[in-house]
């Protein structure tokens, strides 16, 4: 494990969750540690990150990174409205969204999606 | 003639749809008003762009009723499709102004006609081509105010009232008027006994207001910041005033930016979904729709009460079930949204009587949820919504905004970082929470609509789960006792009536036709849901208690069943009207009459 800090001052481990209850060898743990990895080198402070995401396998995923930011599992299918809600209440967020539709990133909101 | 009736009487104009007879009747609202006689005006109009018939029943009264009359006394007849049926609304020795074409043969004789060649005077009088089928309705504002005795001041006053924003507008529409005015001082000599005179000491100190424009108005002074909604009558209204209210009075001088966000979103499930999104990252967050919305938005409703989201969602209710009649009012929403969700759900439900609580509920839905940590709803209906009605100009908020128990960045490291989501620290079932963004290493938790501990960490556990929903219990009833209690106007009388939101008009005309008779009823408004303790110790001073509502079932007088010990039980009795016509106070009068007669 790299002690090396980022622009945010913190470690790697500061952006990893809890371990993930997903099948061995699914594809969204493969996704979770990127986000980690790319949470950590964009230097993201976590206060600021909200992980938005439905309900299903796929909308575990905000519980397997960044253990210390605000998290939401909202309902099936449904997590574009909450996330869409987020990010007009406080437009200083840095959004992940994941549910099982899409994967896409754009204006300030990180998307893992499958 | 007969001996005059002054200031006491009611107008029904039967029009076309989308031939502007709106602005017609709300000229002849706006001028009688300015003459100091209160004014209590109902558009029924269709779920139909142009051509279904139409009705606007403007009642004026010297006592200021608010409440629909079932009897017309002046029909004013412009529509062809419906004129023999119209024609049988009105009262005997009533007055009916018609369309010339319109055949009065074997028509009846119990009533005084005012002939008018609406039509031909339009055709010849009105040079204008563009706007003649408009204008044409205001021939018939003359015809009336020539009738009536409205002062020309008067009309003149409605005119640019109606037309503040269109100052152009005036001239054009004031000559049409003028035509009907003239045209009844030339041909006619009055022979029905109606008149209106300038009264004083009433309407002073007073406006004009539809329920919707206050609760955008309340929702504004409630500090609202994100509204999503979804377009549905009768309740669309209300985010267009808001809109309306937030491009003036919303906006950042400086820089010209917006001050609130609004998203028209693409359906109702989105909509309310934003709202609970932007109401969990901190924001006063609302949307408003009417019943099918309502039922889209059950399962979203469901996660903002178990996640403990606030979240304002105004329901503006109309008939159904399904698509049922769009443009027509009912409270038939009361019991459906009082358990909104599948599980075990009970939220806070806010019940606006008048057009000053819409706005006053409105504003204060905000705290209320933000105390709470709940989905507050408000349920208004397209009577109370859509229609103008008179009321006491509004009060500014005179207390701060309660954004309830929020902790900060310093709150946390008082705390040393110790806190938990759902820990009932103060007893009351309303927990701590933080808001995205804290900077605070222990700020952060997950929210979810799955089982959760203290902590809010995922849980299936028997025991975390039944102690949270018993923790949920405790505090909807911390919030029971905080809510708009119940208004109660007693004077000791052995029977009484009960009833909440728009149903107010028509109770308190009927307490007044009940008394005159020797039948005086004491009266208790219920405002709020989950009920107050009030209620039971209402009933138990009354011997018979009538609930008084506009629904099929019976759903307040389930409820309050329901709450009551089982020896007050059955001094409850139910009078229930649900046509999809505002309330008249008859239909309380009559059935309390009748049941009145059956012994107990």
């Amino acid at each position: 494990m790299s002690a090396t800090l980022n622009r945010a001052g913190l470690a790697r481990d500061a952006y990893k969750g809890a371990a993930t209850t997903l099948c061995a060898g699914c594809g969204h743990n493969s996704i979770t540690n990127h986000m980690v990895k790319a949470l950590y080198e964009l230097g993201v402070e976590p206060h600021l990150l909200a992980k938005m995401s439905g309900i299903g396998c796929s909308s575990k995923t905000p519980a397997y990174f960044v253990e210390t930011a605000h998290g939401f599992n909202g309902v099936h299918g449904r997590m574009p409205s909450l996330t869409t809600g987020a990010h007009l209440a406080n437009r200083q967020l840095i959004i992940s969204a994941s549910q099982a539709t899409a994967t896409r990133r754009r204006s300030g909101w990180v998307s893992s999606c499958t | 003639m007969t001996q005059p009736i002054v200031n006491d009487l009611t107008i029904q104009a039967a029009t076309v749809n989308g031939s502007g007879s709106q602005t017609a009747n709300l000229v002849l609202t706006r001028a009688i008003f300015h003459m100091g006689i209160p004014v209590a005006p109902k558009n029924v109009f269709p779920s139909n762009i142009e051509g279904l018939p139409t009705w606007y029943q403007l009642r004026i009264t010297p006592e200021g009723h608010m409440a629909r009359s079932d009897k017309v006394d002046i029909l004013v007849a412009f529509n062809v499709a419906t004129w023999r049926e119209d024609l049988k609304t009105v009262r005997p020795g009533g007055a009916v102004i018609h369309e010339e074409a319109f055949s009065t043969a074997e028509a009846r004789t119990d009533v005084t006609y005012y002939a008018v060649p609406f039509a031909k005077l339009a055709k010849s009088k009105i040079q204008n081509d563009t706007l003649r089928k408009q204008l044409a309705n205001m021939i018939y504002v003359g015809v009336v105010a020539g009738l009536l005795g409205i002062p020309w001041e008067a009309v003149e006053h409605g005119v640019r009232r109606q037309f503040l924003t269109k100052p152009k507008a005036v001239p054009v529409n004031l000559d049409a008027i003028k035509v009907g005015y003239d045209y009844w001082q030339d041909n006619f000599s009055k022979q029905d006994p109606y008149r209106l005179e300038p009264m004083q000491g009433v309407v002073e100190g007073k406006v004009l207001v539809e329920g919707n424009q206050a609760a955008a108005l309340g929702a504004l002074m409630g500090g609202v910041t994100v509204v999503a909604w979804y377009p549905i009558t009768p309740s669309s209204s209300l985010c267009e005033y808001l809109v309306a209210y937030a491009d003036r009075f919303r906006v950042d001088t400086a820089t010209g930016e917006k001050l609130i966000s609004v998203v028209q979103a693409e359906d109702e499930l989105a909509a309310v979904g934003m709202a609970i999104g932007a109401g969990w990252a901190g924001a006063r967050a609302m949307t408003s729709t009417s019943g099918p919305g309502i039922s889209l938005m059950a399962e979203f409703s469901g996660l903002a009460y178990y996640a403990e989201v606030p979240v304002v969602i105004f329901d503006i209710q109309r008939i159904g079930p399904s698509t049922g009649l769009p443009t027509r009012t009912s409270q038939a929403d009361l019991g459906f949204v009082y358990t909104l969700s599948h599980g075990d759900t009970k939220h806070v439900v806010l019940l606006p009587g008048t057009v000053e609580e819409c706005y006053e509920f409105a504003r204060d839905a905000f705290d209320y949820a933000d105390r709470f940590q709940t989905p507050v709803f408000v349920l208004s209906d397209l009577d109370l919504g859509m229609n103008l009605w008179m009321t006491p100009e509004f009060k500014y908020p005179d207390k701060p905004l309660d954004r309830g128990k929020v902790l900060s960045k310093d709150d946390l490291e008082r705390l040393a970082g110790e806190w938990a989501r759902y820990r009932d620290v103060d007893g009351d079932g309303v927990t701590y929470r933080t808001l995205p963004g804290t900077d605070h290493p222990a700020a952060g938790y997950f929210t979810r609509g799955s089982g959760h501990d203290e902590m809010a960490r995922y849980t299936e556990g028997a025991d975390a789960y039944a102690r949270n929903m018993d923790r949920l219990s405790r505090k909807l009833e911390t919030a029971r006792h905080v809510l708009p209690a119940p208004v109660a106007d007693e004077a000791g009388a052995p029977i009484a009536l009960i009833a909440f939101g728009s149903t107010h008009a028509a109770v308190v005309e009927a307490r007044e036709t009940l008394a005159a008779s020797g039948k005086p009823v004491d009266y208790l408004r219920i405002r709020a849901l989950p009920l107050a303790d009030d209620v039971a110790e209402f009933v138990r001073r009354h011997d018979h208690v009538y609930v008084v509502e506009q629904n099929r079932d019976g759903q307040l007088f389930d409820l309050i069943r329901l709450a009551l010990p089982a020896e007050l039980v059955g001094r409850l009795r139910s009078i229930r009207h649900y046509n999809g016509q505002p309330i008249p106070a008859v239909a309380i009068t009559e059935p309390l009459m009748q049941l009145e007669a059956v012994p107990a």
